[in-house]
């Protein structure tokens, strides 16, 4: 077997010109793959980072009164945090966020929006919220779409009225004190974050809350008259997406991986074809047939290795540049409500880079190996004289 | 000599086919490649267009300012002299007037009481002109049940259907605001199920006819927004910046909060962005595959031609001059080139065509989704679709013929001719 | 002469009103057994201006009321029962009864400055709330008590007013309804009165709500007529379809 893989990169070798187009197309289309894997990869990463760390932590438990797709339930959608919960709040495994409705009055008009109370202090959620400690009044925290919409910049104070726990209308302004750039569309447009004490105090309220937002992905049962939501459970939307891109990227890989194979499959028809006489005089020398088909399978094959290869060494600087650079991609999507980041970075794992090569050298040697069949039915002496049979 | 290249091409099939195989899984890929990447990018600005933006879009000065609250008491009135105006000024385009609202959909009891409700997202259009619903793809999302055809007939999407309980034939409580604030409420009659493919809108939206919302919300002859498409629906950034900007010059007034602006598709919300990246992305994509695909041919080509120095060593002995055997190969070359172009252009359009009506269907993977994604991967014909295999298709073997014939001219007639070795 | 002024001073301080009682003298002139009026409603909107007629029953200290659209079109045959702190509105167009409750009370009646949960809320002062007079002072050349009227119960929407008092009509004239923090959220004026079975009574009044632009809503009584015999069926949710 190592003669015919000795022979085999020798023939390869003397192509030359030809070897090198072949392993440049297989390598590009490697690259190619490679890359765009990883940019799904990258976006996968980014939009999950994004979620789970501004989000949905480690998961959530959600008071049962509350529905995210039920405005009009926000009302009630409050209780006390059972004693197991309040337990994981004093460790600091979890944080507690209340959620209640409001209005605001950007330039005289009425809007509905949501006012969302969370610790300053935590340090769950990569949020800004240490400058909700401020001395200022009332620091309110808005995300940018938000920011756009209502016309407000930091340092712009609202006039937001609320309704407190026993029914009675409370007002204040609030003082933006920060616009925080995030892709996680939930936490931003129609949503006005503040210190939870604030909340509290405002709604009337002692220790209730609506979300408890854990630090780690947590395997529970609900409690009383808590919900669990686990973190995988919470990023389904996420999860849809890159799904979403998924099909689309398998799309590119059968048109990518085409056009590589179109490129091989034909080199091998060339080189069955030119060296017939080469293949009739191996078989009459003693060669077996299947160790010949082997030799130019393995040839074909290693146009596949040595691609690969090629690719590693000029694609690496630029998967280099795609994880650490990245690149702008478009922010409409946000329209859509997809938490999509601004920049998309490359993310490439060791499986999904073994997948890929896996991928090339099997198909580069199935490929290889389908020209090479008629090598089976070749007459020797035929062969030897050049005729094609 | 073109006839008598073609008679060789099609009786001796072993020395063409190979090459034709070659070249028609070239063009087709192109052509997939092509039609795919347009459909993909191509699927978020339609998207985008018809349901949210248009092409172009008008709304009033006041409206646009704050356009996410949807804030019905700027909306557009008076909307009809200003569709006919709009259809007498642009007769290329399909004008489609809407009314965007909100509520809850109350589900009554034997009694009449209350048995379910649901927050809802709604949509009024013109159903009885069908622009509306030919631009919203409204027949191709029906799962069930009929347009609305008598007054106070919506459509539900299904999954809030089946949410609510609800039956073609059921009455459905709309308690939603008036434009000028006051509380309304109306009957109406589902006459169908909607599918959208769009999970964010599959969660509760209706489809009403805009006279009935018209009357339920107070806003005779009103219109949240007028919105206008490109007959061909294909979206030309340039013409549509430059049609907006006539409008607004002829019709707009940017100091009567109430007078109508019109906006183009990249104009509106960062969307500019979006279409500079599509654009620039897709050109790329297809541009570096193309050019792979170019060497892929290209090789093949050379060695095609690399294959048959044999056969040119005996006609080179029998007096073919060097030049007429080199342009007649680049010529079979290129024709070659052209057959195959035409076979694989064929099966790759047909396959996008495929593609454009039925689509790639993910839209199991995506169950409880917000998004507003359409679930099915769609291909897009377009007249560059028809083109694009024939440069890889036809130039590529045509340079690798170029370059497989100067053999012809540096080696020795004996050393082709012993090509052969008959 | 000196000590008789003092005496007629002393004598007017034991005399003098307190918040409670001025509070009370309000109540009843807005208060009677019953009351059944006529009244329109002028809607000032960013773009125009509509008025909505109706008529009222009302009873119990406003615990009851019963109210029917009478014009514009649209409007006709809308009603609203108010029993309590519960409210249900009647559409024809619809044909059904609706309760209004929850988030809904929110929303604002028929487009005006007043929103359900206001048209709601109780207009019994005296029990409602603690009254101190902090000044006296003229609005609209009418002398006026200014009262600060804190709420002795939870559950009021505005547990902060402070109301004008015309002293000799004891009509508030001016009244302001203020936050838990003392923001000012909503105000209404009585820009003309009437007299009317030995009680002055608000002809025309302009409801405002502060955070919003606009110029508010007008309110006109058309007629009014009090301690009538209104049948008990009238505030019953059978009463809503007749």
């Amino acid at each position: 077997m190592l003669l015919v893989i000795n022979l085999a990169f020798k023939n390869l070798m003397g192509g030359r010109l030809r070897t090198v187009l072949n392993i440049l197309i297989l390598s590009f289309a490697f690259v190619a793959i490679l890359l765009y894997q990883g940019l799904i990869a990258g976006m996968n990463d980014q939009m999950t980072r994004a979620v789970i760390e501004e989000e949905v932590g480690g998961g959530q438990f959600w008071v049962n009164s509350y529905d995210p797709y039920d405005p009009f339930k926000l009302d009630n959608a409050y209780g006390p945090l059972p004693s197991k919960l309040i337990a994981m709040v004093n460790e600091g495994q979890a944080e507690p966020i209340l959620l209640r409705p409001a209005t605001i009055f950007p330039q005289g008009r009425e809007q509905g929006v949501v006012l969302r109370g969370i610790n300053p202090n935590q340090n769950i959620l990569k949020m800004p919220t240490t400058v909700l400690s401020s001395e200022i009044e009332l620091p309110l925290i808005i995300g940018k779409r938000m920011a756009k919409s209502t016309g407000l910049k930091v340092g712009d104070t609202i006039m937001i009225r609320w309704r407190d726990k026993n029914g009675a209308f409370d007002a204040k302004k609030g003082t933006i004190v920060a616009v925080m750039g995030t892709i996680v569309q939930t936490i931003d447009r129609g949503q006005i974050w503040m210190s939870l004490q604030d909340l509290l105090k405002i709604s009337n309220m002692e220790k209730e809350a609506t979300i408890l937002v854990l630090k780690y992905p947590h395997i529970s049962e609900s409690i009383e008259n808590w919900t669990y939501k686990s973190q995988k459970n919470l990023l389904q939307d996420v999860k849809s997406a890159v799904d979403a891109e998924k099909s689309f990227s398998i799309v590119m890989n059968i048109i990518l991986l085409g056009l590589a194979l179109i490129a091989i499959f034909d080199s091998q028809m060339f080189a069955v074809f030119r060296r017939r006489k080469e293949i009739g005089t191996l078989i009459a020398l003693g060669m077996t047939r299947a160790k010949v088909i082997a030799l130019f399978t393995i040839e074909g094959a290693l146009n596949g290795v040595l691609a690969i290869c090629a690719g590693f060494v000029w694609g690496l600087p630029l998967m280099r540049y795609m994880m650490n650079t990245g690149m702008s991609v478009y922010s409409a999507a946000d329209d859509f409500g997809m938490a999509m980041p601004e920049r998309l970075y490359a993310s490439f794992s060791l499986q999904l880079i073994l997948e890929s090569t896996l991928l090339i050298f099997l198909m580069v040697t199935i490929v290889s190996y389908l020209p090479t069949k008629k090598i089976a039915k070749l007459n020797p002496t035929d062969a030897i004289r050049g005729k094609v049979t | 000599m073109i006839k008598f290249l073609l008679k060789g091409i099609l009786r001796d099939r072993s020395r063409s086919l190979l090459p034709i195989i070659i070249v028609t899984m070239g063009a087709f890929l192109a052509v997939i490649m092509y039609t795919f990447m347009e459909g993909g990018i191509g699927g978020m600005i339609e998207t985008s267009a018809r349901f949210n933006t248009g092409h172009v879009r008008i709304m009033t000065n006041a409206y646009y300012k704050i356009q996410d609250q949807v804030p019905n008491d700027l909306a557009l009135i008076e909307v009809s002299p200003l569709l006919e105006k709009l259809q007498t000024t642009y007769p290329d385009f399909r004008w489609m007037t809407r009314i965007q609202f909100g509520g809850l959909l109350d589900v009554p009891d034997e009694n009449g009481e209350t048995l379910k409700q649901g927050p809802v997202v709604g949509t009024a259009i013109d159903f009885s002109s069908n622009v509306g619903s030919e631009i919203m793809k409204i027949k191709q999302g029906l799962v069930s049940g009929a347009l609305p055809t008598k007054p106070f007939e919506i459509l539900i999407s299904e999954q809030f259907a089946n949410k609510l309980g609800l039956k073609i034939g059921d009455s459905v409580t709309l308690l939603t605001s008036t434009i000028n604030g006051s509380m309304a409420f109306a009957n109406f009659i589902v006459s169908g199920f909607l599918s959208f493919g769009i999970n964010a809108m599959d969660r509760g939206t209706i489809i009403a006819d805009i006279k009935d919302i018209q009357s339920v919300l107070d806003m005779p002859d009103g219109a949240s927004d007028v919105l206008g498409f490109a007959s061909n629906m294909i979206y030309d950034d340039k013409k549509m910046v430059e049609t907006a900007k006539k409008f607004n010059v002829t019709f707009g007034n940017a100091e009567d909060e109430f007078a109508p602006i019109m906006l183009s598709l990249g104009e509106q919300d960062g969307l500019d962005e979006m279409l500079g990246y599509a654009d620039a992305a897709g050109s790329i994509i297809v541009g570096l595959f193309v050019f792979a695909m170019a060497i892929v041919l290209w090789n093949s080509g050379l060695m095609g031609n690399l294959r048959r120095y044999g056969e040119i060593g005996i006609r080179l002995a029998m007096g073919e001059p060097k030049g007429f055997i080199y342009r007649a190969m680049i010529l079979e070359s290129c024709m070659i080139g052209i057959i195959g172009s035409i076979i694989g252009t064929i099966i790759g359009l047909f396959c996008a065509y495929l593609l454009e009506i039925y689509g790639l269907d993910y839209g199991a993977l995506m169950q409880s989704s917000t998004m507003m994604m359409e679930n099915v991967m769609r291909a897009k014909v377009t007249p560059f679709a028809f083109v694009i295999g024939f440069l890889p298709g036809v130039f590529a073997p045509a340079l690798g013929a170029i370059f497989a014939g100067i053999g012809i001219y540096k080696r020795q007639t004996a050393s082709l001719f012993k090509e052969l070795e008959v | 002469m000196k000590i008789f002024a003092q005496i007629i001073l002393l004598l007017s301080f034991c005399f003098a009103l307190t918040g409670p009682e001025i509070l009370q003298k309000v109540d009843n002139n807005f208060q009677g057994l019953n009351q059944i009026s006529e009244s329109t409603m002028i809607i000032h909107d960013l773009r125009f201006s509509r008025s909505i007629s109706a008529k009222s029953w009302s009873a119990e200290k406003g615990k009851l009321a019963f109210t029917e659209y009478l014009s514009p079109a649209r409007e006709k045959g809308t009603k609203m029962l108010k029993i309590e702190d519960e409210l249900w509105i009647y559409s024809p167009m619809a044909d059904r009864i609706i309760k209004i409750a929850g988030h809904m009370l929110k929303q604002s009646v028929s487009g005006s400055d007043l929103s359900y949960e206001d048209y709601l809320e109780e207009s019994d002062l005296v029990n409602n709330y603690s009254s101190k007079i902090i000044r006296e002072e003229l609005f609209e050349e009418r002398e006026c008590y200014v009262l600060e009227l804190v709420g002795k119960k939870e559950g009021l929407s505005y547990p902060v007013q402070k109301i004008w008092v015309d002293k000799e009509r004891f009509l508030p004239l001016k009244s302001e309804q203020f936050a838990k923090s003392g923001e000012l959220l909503k105000r209404s004026v009585i820009n003309e009165v009437f007299k009317v079975a030995n009680r002055w009574y608000p002809k025309r009044m302009t409801y405002k709500d502060m955070l919003k632009t606009g110029k508010g809503t007008e309110f006109v009584v058309d007629s009014i007529k009090f301690d009538q015999s209104i049948p008990a069926h009238t505030f019953t949710k059978a009463n809503l379809r007749r």
